[in-house]
């Protein structure tokens, strides 16, 4: 395996279980280096560049294929557990007749998620990723061949479950959203700042356990705010459907594909 | 651990930039990493080695240059290095980043 991880040599990506093509390897075995190089020693070569331009090239065309076909993208990012699939199953409930979702998932194994979002009344298309700990902007592209772009105005990436990796790869959306449940600790976000300070939507999950929890959501939400002053909160419960017409309603605003669909 | 991975989109920069300039050998690769940009320098220089076995780079040099992660009071107009709150020291207000997601390729030197 190349662009990802590389700790695994055997690891695949699979798209609905079909391998992906991925990138060359680096193998420079085949170069003769036996010829003489006098003149050349020692020559510096400026390149200042992004180190994930190629990704950011491949996001950037995401974007526009996506733009093209009027769909509004969200990338979710959370840690596993924080119930990522059971809020899309409830907004897609709730929402999916009048406003056509299509959700990509990012696992490292199985298509247990893809199949709820199915049986919620979604189109999905799962990545596996198999050894790697983030879904990149080439395994979208992919998966974007697969989705019914047509009959689709909100695309949502449901990224592997990490708080971490998937933070720094731009994938193509228009939000980046964060999702922490309050189970996991109200200094969650003071805990993993990277994430939040890329993200432009909070979305703290499972807010109904909060009477049987340590956890204060005002300390939660102004940790949040010290961390980035921008981020854009909701406090939700997929469980409940407590706080998600807020959040879904804010989203229609964000974009003018989404409010003509309705 | 998507150092790994980084560190294989620096490798692939490097060695493009180092063809094109018919270079057969990577000295040194330098690098800007900001120290909000998600990225752990240890974790990146471990790669390094592994990701540069069997190609031009092996054995090179990995020359990182650290960016403190800074803000700019929105009210005061302060800069202030941060910790993780982007929140000034001065005044108390928010502030924006002004650096610390770099995550640049600056340079290689080749023969």
């Amino acid at each position: 395996m190349c662009l990802d991880c590389g700790c695994s040599e055997t690891g695949e990506v699979k798209i609905d279980g079909q391998k992906m093509e991925l990138y060359h390897h680096h193998d420079d075995t085949h170069h003769d280096h036996s010829h003489h190089t006098e003149g050349k020693s020692g020559r510096e070569i400026s390149i200042q560049r992004d180190i994930l331009s190629k990704n950011n090239e491949l996001a950037q065309h995401n974007r526009e294929h996506l733009q093209v076909h009027n769909i509004f993208c969200m990338n979710w990012i959370s840690a596993p557990g924080s119930g990522k699939t059971a809020l899309l199953e409830r907004i897609i409930q709730d929402y999916g007749s009048k406003l056509p979702i299509s959700v990509i998932e990012g696992d490292q194994q199985t298509d247990n998620d893809a199949q709820r979002i199915v049986k919620a009344g979604a189109d999905a298309v799962q990545i596996n990723t198999g050894a790697a700990c983030h879904l990149d902007a080439n395994m979208i592209h992919h998966a974007l061949h697969r989705i019914n772009l047509q009959q689709t105005r909100l695309l949502v990436i449901e990224n592997v479950g990490n708080m971490v990796c998937p933070t720094a790869y731009d994938l193509g959306e228009n939000l980046k959203v964060a999702i922490i449940s309050a189970p996991e600790g109200e200094d969650k976000p003071a805990k993993y700042p990277d994430l939040l300070l890329t993200a432009n939507v909070l979305l703290i999950n499972k807010v109904d356990l909060i009477p049987y929890l340590d956890f204060s959501l005002e300390n939660c939400i102004a940790l949040s705010n010290k961390v980035n002053p921008r981020i854009q909160i909701f406090p939700v419960s997929a469980k409940t459907g407590e706080g998600i017409p807020a959040f879904y309603d804010w989203l229609i605003s964000q974009s003018v594909y989404l409010g003509s669909s309705t | 651990m998507h150092e790994v991975s980084i560190m294989m989109s620096i490798l692939d920069l490097a060695i493009e930039q180092a063809r094109e300039n018919s270079a057969e050998k990577i000295q040194n690769i330098s690098l800007e990493v900001g120290m909000k940009s998600g990225v752990v320098i240890d974790a990146l220089e471990f790669a390094f080695e592994v990701v540069t076995k069997n190609s031009m780079a092996e054995g090179a040099t990995l020359i990182i240059d650290s960016i403190p992660y800074r803000g700019e009071c929105v009210v005061c107009g302060h800069q202030f290095v941060c910790d993780d709150f982007l929140v000034c020291d001065k005044c108390g207000n928010f502030g924006k980043i002004i650096s610390g997601q770099e995550l640049r390729i600056k340079s290689i030197e080749v023969d």
